[in-house]
């Protein structure tokens, strides 16, 4: 009775894994076509993927355009999410509205929509085309993490901070910001990575001058299954996995070297928009709900 | 006028039409230790957030040494608060934390660490400033907390139900502690709680609210003997409050219902016929056999007979509920006294007419 | 930004109004240009929607996208479940461990994912060997068809499915569960009459996310599935690739949004939108 819940609940996480783990020898094998188990390994198509220009302008335009877009998306959710957060106001449910809205809209309809808008403003086919449209997209995301943590904020710290002579300006300064930082940190992160992920407005809207990775990767597996995907796709996957396993490790680490130390608060901080999961791993996975695709 | 260094005047505070506040007045003198007490949504929190400036009354004014506080934001105010979570920076470290305070003050580094230092001395934590508030336990945490609000050597002090996030032991060292910290520096304080016990080991004078307003304002003494309300009477301590109906004012007799005529230690304020309820300590009652009657005073004894329907022994005394015509009546015995008094039994009971206070009843 | 509470509605506005003058701008009138587009494109009216009503190829479109949408969340549901359960019954170390999994996997780009079960049904894949293995020669065409590609959204959407039931099957308190237990249920009965219904909101949750994702889905269906079988959004892409008919993708993106904002709100009226972002 126990067992074939929990048997099929393995094969499940097995279905779930191996996927993600076929990409990896793929990378280094030597066909040039899809072929499994592949026939010998080498590194040409990492040498490939990283001297041709064809494949890394896209990766530098990607990196560009998500690091453009999570400082943009940070510059606008950050004012809002405390406007929503912290105030009741005429409209309060409207602005909620409208910032989780570009959330609920499936990409191919934006897509269609920037494609002629922003050509309409000559803004297709460059980089700050691109970031507008992801940052429109980021938003949701960026105000949705950022708004746990600031509910989660203890007001009574900037009361404290104000009873102890710090005017509004420094309070905000030397005890909202950094014991929200955590906070901000994931929100930003969270912005970068929609945008890097983005595929459908990218392909409709990003042109040769600012092609994104996404872009260009939908386009070789559709043209011709070109083999330096699977080191793209390697090398996004090991990304992965990096971010994924920073916090366990730095908790880690820092278990052993000693039993205090600030970055504590970060954990806690990062747990308050919790959800799902065991914090310390992904506090705040499902909020990348997206209807890219 | 030294008497009234901290002014607070007819404060009030409305949500739109839900009054949190109907009126609060209180003077505090110059290093007294001010206790509002109070049921949860009685206003004495509001009360204290306005006085540091967190919310602004709907009118009324407070005043600190004649000063109004009306236009001077909280971080101008000079005025310590301690939270009931204590509100640490938890990216600061202890000391940190206390040096804040010092830091929005300019004070040069060197002087502000010395300072800190002393109140982690006073405090009784020297070897813990570098921890963070994490690593440390509640009391820690608060004696904390109580460093950071004194050491910029606030002209009041606030304490926002401090105690209540403790255990029970930990909670009665602090008072102690906290008592004898606000007695070396002088400081003056209100504390917030709805801890009656709390409020009557800790303060000079207890303000006790009730729905917005304060319904006394006394010594310990006072507000535990002679309360100014049933409420006052209810909420400190245990009480039997038996309504009566006065029958000689000069006399200080009234007749209640249940228990016959009583008799009262002074002349009543009030008219022949006017309603009053009077207050009984339960631990004033006494069994008739067992008090030495003999001083003679026997015109200013109290009697009467209850059959015993309910026995709570607490270690050192014992809670006897028993029934007289139709109503209860609590007594507190000494354990021993108690010892073999069943369900069923029926009491011979004495109280002396000093043990009866009159309220008025409106 | 740090009063309590402003009584006037200038400061919030203040401090919103970047952000609603960039969603204004950036958003909502491209949302209304694709609007204005299905009725003036190519020319005024209601053309272009009256051609998808009459039209059975839309029409079939749409139910074959609806029909996937609905099997994908069904298929989640059924495989992420005893996932899910498996990680609230585990030690919290193996809970950890299998959350990991589910975390990478959700991270990962689609188009890695997509591209990875290219490889394994490929026609030289490992798949089609362990057919051939089995004696299933010559194996099936596996990609390009609308097994491999519903296939794959299961793959993708199952992180989501999984956080949601996770997220509310860690909250069942096991007290309710033994109390259940001591008053006389046979563990098939707890689960039946105790957990299974404790834990539907996740199951609601999960299931209206795939479903919703799985409505717009165009990077997978366009590149791992049947070109004679699209779903809307591969559609609605090859309009205006190749035919350039802005006037008709306008009008199936309105009735794709159109269909989304239904589950949204009938969503919203039973359950409140805030629980589903969770």
């Amino acid at each position: 009775m126990r067992l074939l819940p929990r048997l099929i609940g393995i094969l499940v996480a097995a279905f779930i894994a191996a996927p993600l783990l076929i990409v990896v020898p793929m990378s280094f094998s030597t066909a040039p076509s899809l072929e499994f188990p592949p026939p010998g390994y080498w590194l040409g198509y990492y040498a490939a993927y990283f001297t041709d220009e064809r494949w890394t302008q896209p990766t530098v335009n990607s990196l560009v355009i998500a690091f453009g877009t999570m400082l943009l998306t940070m510059l606008l959710v950050t004012p809002a999410t405390f406007a929503v957060v912290r105030h009741r106001f005429l409209g309060r449910g409207i602005a909620n509205l409208m910032l989780t809205m570009p959330m609920a809209m499936p990409h191919i309809v934006l897509a269609i929509g920037y494609y002629s808008y922003l050509g309409d403003l000559r803004l297709t086919q460059t980089h700050a085309g691109v970031i507008i449209a992801h940052t429109a997209l980021s938003v949701p995301v960026a105000f949705l993490i950022l708004s746990a943590n600031l509910k989660g904020f203890d007001r009574n710290l900037e009361r404290a901070a104000m009873s102890l002579g710090a005017t509004p300006l420094r309070t905000f300064w030397h005890v909202t910001l950094p014991v929200l930082r955590p906070g901000f940190a994931i929100s930003a992160l969270f912005a970068f990575i929609q945008s890097f992920d983005e595929t459908v407005v990218a392909l409709f809207i990003s042109g040769r001058e600012s092609e994104t990775l996404p872009r260009k990767m939908f386009e070789s597996i559709r043209v011709q299954a070109d083999p330096v995907i699977s080191v793209v796709s390697t090398l996004l996957f090991a990304a992965v996995v990096l971010v994924v396993l920073m916090p366990v490790l730095w908790k880690a680490a820092r278990k052993r070297r000693s039993p205090t130390g600030p970055s504590a608060v970060a954990r806690d901080a990062a747990g308050a928009n919790a959800g799902t999961a065991p914090s310390d791993i992904n506090p705040c996975a499902p909020s990348r709900v997206q209807l890219e695709a | 006028m030294p008497d009234r260094y901290l002014q607070v005047s007819a404060l009030t505070k409305s949500y739109g039409s839900v009054t949190a506040l109907g009126g609060v007045s209180l003077d505090v003198e110059k290093g007294e230790f001010v206790t509002l007490l109070g049921p949860s949504g009685s206003g004495k929190t509001t009360t204290l957030m306005i006085i540091a400036g967190f919310e602004t009354a709907t009118s009324g004014t407070v005043e600190i040494g004649g000063r109004s506080l009306s236009n001077i934001p909280p971080h101008a105010r000079n005025i310590g608060i301690v939270f009931q979570n204590y509100a640490l920076f938890p990216h600061r470290t202890a000391l940190q934390n206390i040096m804040f305070p010092l830091n929005m003050r300019g004070v040069p580094a060197a002087e502000a660490e010395r300072k800190a230092r002393a109140m982690l001395d006073l405090v009784g934590l020297s070897s813990y400033g570098d921890r963070w508030p994490k690593d440390m336990s509640g009391g820690q945490q608060q004696r904390i907390a109580l460093a950071r609000a004194l050491v910029f050597e606030p002209s009041l002090l606030l304490l926002d139900e401090p105690l209540g996030a403790l255990d029970k032991s930990m909670r009665e060292q602090m008072q102690i502690e906290i008592k004898r910290i606000q007695k070396s520096l002088g400081v003056t304080t209100i504390f917030v709680t709805h801890d009656q016990s709390e409020a009557m080991t800790m303060s000079d004078r207890i303000a006790v609210f009730e729905q917005g307003r304060i319904d006394q304002i006394g010594t310990p003494q006072e507000v535990y003997r002679r309360p100014s309300t049933p409420f006052v009477a209810r909420f400190i301590g245990d009480s039997n409050l038996l309504p009566g109906i006065v029958l000689d004012p000069e006399q200080g007799l009234v007749r209640t219902e249940h228990f016959g005529l009583m008799r009262l230690p002074d002349r009543l304020k009030t008219a022949t016929g006017a309603k009053v309820t009077l207050m009984l300590r339960p631990e004033s009652i006494h069994l008739a056999g067992m008090m030495d009657t003999r001083g003679g005073d026997t015109e200013r004894m109290n009697r009467a007979e209850v059959n015993v329907h309910t026995v709570v022994p607490y270690g050192e005394s014992t809670l006897l509920i028993g029934r007289s015509g139709g109503s209860d009546l609590r007594i507190r015995l000494r354990a021993q006294e108690a010892d073999g008094i069943g369900s069923g039994a029926s009491l011979k009971l004495l109280w002396p007419a000093a043990a009866v206070h009159a309220i008025p009843t409106a | 930004m740090i009063s309590t509470t402003v009584r006037g509605a200038s400061k919030p506005w203040l401090l919103l109004l970047p952000l609603v003058l960039f969603l204004s701008a950036f958003f909502l009138v491209p949302l209304v240009q694709v609007a204005m587009m299905s009725v003036t494109e190519p020319e005024p009216g209601f053309g272009n929607y009256a051609h998808l009503a009459e039209d059975a190829l839309y029409l079939q479109v749409f139910l074959n996208t609806f029909l996937t949408a609905l099997g994908v969340a069904v298929c989640c549901l059924l495989l992420g479940y005893p996932l899910a359960y498996l990680m609230a019954q585990s030690s919290p170390r193996v809970a950890a461990l299998l959350m990991l999994l589910v975390t990478m996997s959700f991270w990962t780009s689609f188009l890695v994912r997509t591209y990875a079960w290219m490889v394994l049904l490929g026609n030289n894949g490992p798949v089609t060997a362990l057919l051939a293995l089995l004696g299933w020669d010559p194996a099936p065409h596996l990609l390009f068809t609308r097994f491999s590609s519903t296939l794959a959204m299961v793959h993708i959407l199952i992180p989501y499915m999984v956080m949601s039931l996770y997220s509310v099957m860690k909250r069942i308190d096991p007290a309710l569960l033994r109390a259940a237990e001591s008053l006389g249920a046979k563990p098939w009965s707890v689960f039946r009459q105790v957990y299974l219904p404790l834990s539907a909101p996740g199951m609601v949750n999960g299931a209206t996310l795939v479903f919703m994702i799985c409505l717009g889905f165009y990077v997978t269906p366009v590149l791992l599935g049947s070109p004679q079988e699209q779903m809307v959004a591969g559609l609605i892409g090859t309009q205006i690739e190749e035919f350039l008919d802005f006037g008709q993708a306008s009008a199936m993106a309105m009735v794709l949004l159109a269909s989304t904002l239904v589950v949204l709100t009938v969503y919203h009226r039973r359950f409140g939108l805030d629980r589903l972002w969770g």
